[in-house]
């Protein structure tokens, strides 16, 4: 029983990871292709560690996964942030993705 | 915003960017183009002198490469086939390390033991190394308030070599005020744990500078530099260099006495990882601002 919800949980993270790499070659603009790979940053990583530690099951090495886990979370999404936020400021025609203020 | 215009709610604001008044600033900035330093030449006698020098430079160049490609691939050819038990990489030298490394050096990790004590004139060449990039990228960038120049001229420089970011960003400083005490301590974890376990100074360095580096980036160069100002900078490589070379001339003097060989290792080791994080930071600080 652990063995097959450790597998789900596996197989829903590669499913989200391979999700995100088509996002990253199908869409056309950056900021599209961030929106892609943070969700494998988050989601996907988040659901691959999950199933890992139900794999793994109550063991020293499960605590070091849970940090991992935090770690990751707290640090992928903020580099994300950073790169779309540097994509934003730099661009050639600055009001390219949001909308202009309405006069 | 017009002035007949309803207020509307900040959510409503900041949904359609206007309340991000600072990132427009930021994107005004952001568009302005970055001056060149053009190099001034005195006479054109010395530029055509340059151009030769160039022009040279090239072909030999390549020359030295191609001399260097033909050693390598002669090297290549007269190499053992791999796995080959006849080899010399298969002598009992390695058992030796493996089977007495313990009980000589007194650690646990073959590594750690290889590279602190058997090789460590080796190590030493690579400190050197480290400490003399760090000198060199010193000399090329130093820059201390950018003494001897005009205001107009150091704001032009300003403008060139500054490439901090001109705001803090929240979430930046916000979550590095959780992480960077957890990896500067799981840096110190990882130096001090070297001799038994997988880590040791180079790796240490690495993530402690890390730390630095993630420090600085986000609270800016006036925090960092409270408690790692020039001369602490400057102090801590020369003296991790120092402990190095005395504790491995202590070492050779004593004829690598058995008994001192459990203790080497240690103080190597922290050496070491003052000498790698102080060039990792020294490089990020110098190539972002110009001092430390």
């Amino acid at each position: 029983m652990k063995t097959i919800i450790g597998c789900i949980f596996i197989g829903a993270g590669i499913l989200v990871l391979l999700t995100s790499v088509f996002g990253m070659f199908r869409f056309k603009y950056s900021l599209n292709r961030m929106h892609a790979s943070a969700i494998a940053d988050t989601l996907g990583v988040g659901l691959f560690m999950a199933g890992c530690i139900i794999l793994t099951g109550l063991r020293p090495i499960t605590g070091k996964m849970i940090l991992l886990l935090i770690f990751l979370w707290l640090t992928a999404p903020i580099s994300s942030h950073l790169v779309s936020r540097m994509d934003i400021l730099t661009q050639q025609k600055p009001g390219k993705y949001w909308k202009e203020e309405k006069r | 915003m017009t002035k007949g215009k309803k207020k509307t709610s900040a959510f409503v604001e900041w949904v359609n960017g206007e309340r991000n008044s600072h990132l427009k600033a930021e994107l005004h900035e952001a568009h302005e183009p970055r001056r060149r330093i053009e190099i001034k030449l005195d006479d054109e006698k010395q530029g055509n002198q340059l151009l030769s020098f160039f022009k040279g430079y090239h072909f030999l160049t390549t020359l030295l490469c191609l001399i260097l490609l033909v050693i390598f691939l002669w090297v290549v050819l007269s190499l053992p086939n791999f796995g080959d038990p006849a080899a010399p990489t298969n002598n009992e030298v390695s058992r030796e390390y493996l089977v007495y490394g313990m009980e000589k050096t007194g650690s646990e990790n073959a590594v750690t033991a290889m590279i602190f004590t058997y090789r460590g004139f080796d190590t030493l060449g690579e400190s050197c190394v480290l400490f003399l990039a760090a000198s060199a990228v010193m000399m090329l960038l130093y820059q201390p308030g950018n003494r001897g120049v005009t205001a107009k001229e150091r704001l032009e420089l300003k403008k060139f070599y500054d490439l901090e970011p001109r705001s803090r960003n929240y979430l930046v400083t916000q979550m590095s005020k959780v992480l960077v005490p957890f990896i500067m301590l799981y840096g110190l974890y990882v130096l001090i744990g070297g001799e038994n376990s997988p880590g040791g100074g180079f790796s240490a360095g690495a993530i402690l500078s890390g730390g630095l580096i993630l420090y600085r980036h986000a609270f800016g160069h006036d925090a960092t530099r409270r408690f790692l100002s020039e001369r602490v900078f400057t102090f801590i490589r020369t003296l991790g260099l120092c402990i190095y070379a005395g504790v491995f001339a202590m070492y050779i003097v004593l004829q690598g006495g058995d008994a001192l060989t459990s203790h080497i290792i240690m103080p190597i080791d922290v050496a070491v990882g003052m000498v790698v994080m102080c060039t990792m930071y020294g490089f990020y600080s110098l190539f972002m601002k110009g001092e430390i």
